[in-house]
């Protein structure tokens, strides 16, 4: 072989492996990604089968017939996973009162891996945002929304599918995304 | 008085019923447990990094754990049990990722590399062998 083609041959190669640990890097090391973060996708539509069953709050029972709310009242909702041992919920728990006393029967609130008399006190002395609110006790609806942790917020449309989910307090831009996020599932 | 006789069949005595107790502990693990443990290690916890559910003591680990016994008493395959995670958290869940067409270059991308660092590191030692030769000549 001659020696000018080997010169070309190594000058591609080079190049073609130089551009893709150049595009690996480019992307792994990117800002906006944490690795430690999982991916959380609306494609994958949560399983509504334990949906509603869990245990109630004390002093909230009339609160815990999710289903009722949810025949009452047409249209889009929100449900919130939120834990009175959860301090980022503190956060963005002045946001929900908010959106609660401006959606009437919109916000459903499942309180994951928390003893229902601290849910309780903690919902009576901050204030209940939710129209209906459980104790999830065996955290099965946290496994069937695919849970990643507390707080975290899905929308859905009046059909039940999964529009939007924030896989954190609503502060800040995921707090700006959600108001998007419902004004979208008005429409 | 123990003679020199009786001795090693004493012996061999305490031994069998050492290893009878051994083997007795040893099944005290039971099929599903067994089944349970290498599941908790094909399953990632979702809130730590790179930790599957084995390793964490996170409390949706734990839900997550508790989950598989769950389904495992429900008589599911271990393909169902994943499958169940899968459809609520997606592939990321498990630790091995599966082969798909999106994830071809996860699986033979390193190889690649390397093919293409072995080409390029053959076709420089062949540059300098080349160049020998048309020096002898």
């Amino acid at each position: 072989m001659s020696t000018n083609f080997l010169r070309m041959a190594i000058f591609v190669l080079g190049a073609v492996s130089i551009v893709l640990v150049g595009t690996l890097l480019w992307f792994g090391l990117s800002p906006q990604r944490n690795p430690a973060d999982f991916p959380t996708s609306t494609t994958i539509q949560p399983d509504f089968s334990a949906f509603g069953q869990g245990r109630a709050l004390p002093g909230f029972e009339d609160l815990s017939d999710i289903a009722a709310v949810r025949a009452g009242v047409e249209g889009p909702f929100v449900v919130n996973f939120f834990a009175s041992w959860c301090q980022p919920c503190r956060l963005e728990h002045p946001y929900l009162l908010e959106f609660g006393a401006a959606n009437p029967g919109r916000l459903i609130g499942l309180a994951y891996r928390d003893d229902p008399i601290n849910a309780a006190t903690y919902l009576t002395t901050d204030g209940n945002p939710y129209a209906a609110v459980l104790a999830d006790t065996d955290s099965l609806n946290a496994l069937n929304f695919g849970l990643t942790g507390v707080p975290e917020t899905y929308v859905f449309s009046a059909d039940g599918d999964l529009l939007f989910r924030s896989p954190g307090p609503l502060i800040g831009a995921l707090k700006s995304q959600f108001i998007d996020a419902w004004a979208a599932a008005q429409k | 008085m123990m003679t020199n006789q009786t001795r090693p069949i004493l012996a061999l005595l305490c031994l069998a019923v050492l290893t009878s107790l051994m083997t007795s502990f040893a099944s005290a693990q039971t099929v599903s447990e067994i089944r349970a443990k290498a599941l908790y290690t094909e399953l990632r916890c979702v809130v730590c990094a790179g930790q599957s559910i084995a390793e964490s003591n996170s409390e949706l680990a734990q839900d997550m754990r508790a989950q598989v016994t769950v389904l495992i008493a429900a008589n599911k395959s271990d393909a169902e049990i994943r499958d169940w995670f899968v459809t609520r958290y997606g592939d990321a869940v498990l630790m091995n990722p599966p082969l798909k067409p999106l994830t071809l270059a996860l699986w033979f991308g390193p190889l690649l590399i390397f093919v293409l660092g072995a080409g390029i590191t053959g076709l420089v030692m062949m540059r300098g062998q080349s160049r020998l030769v048309e020096k002898e000549r």
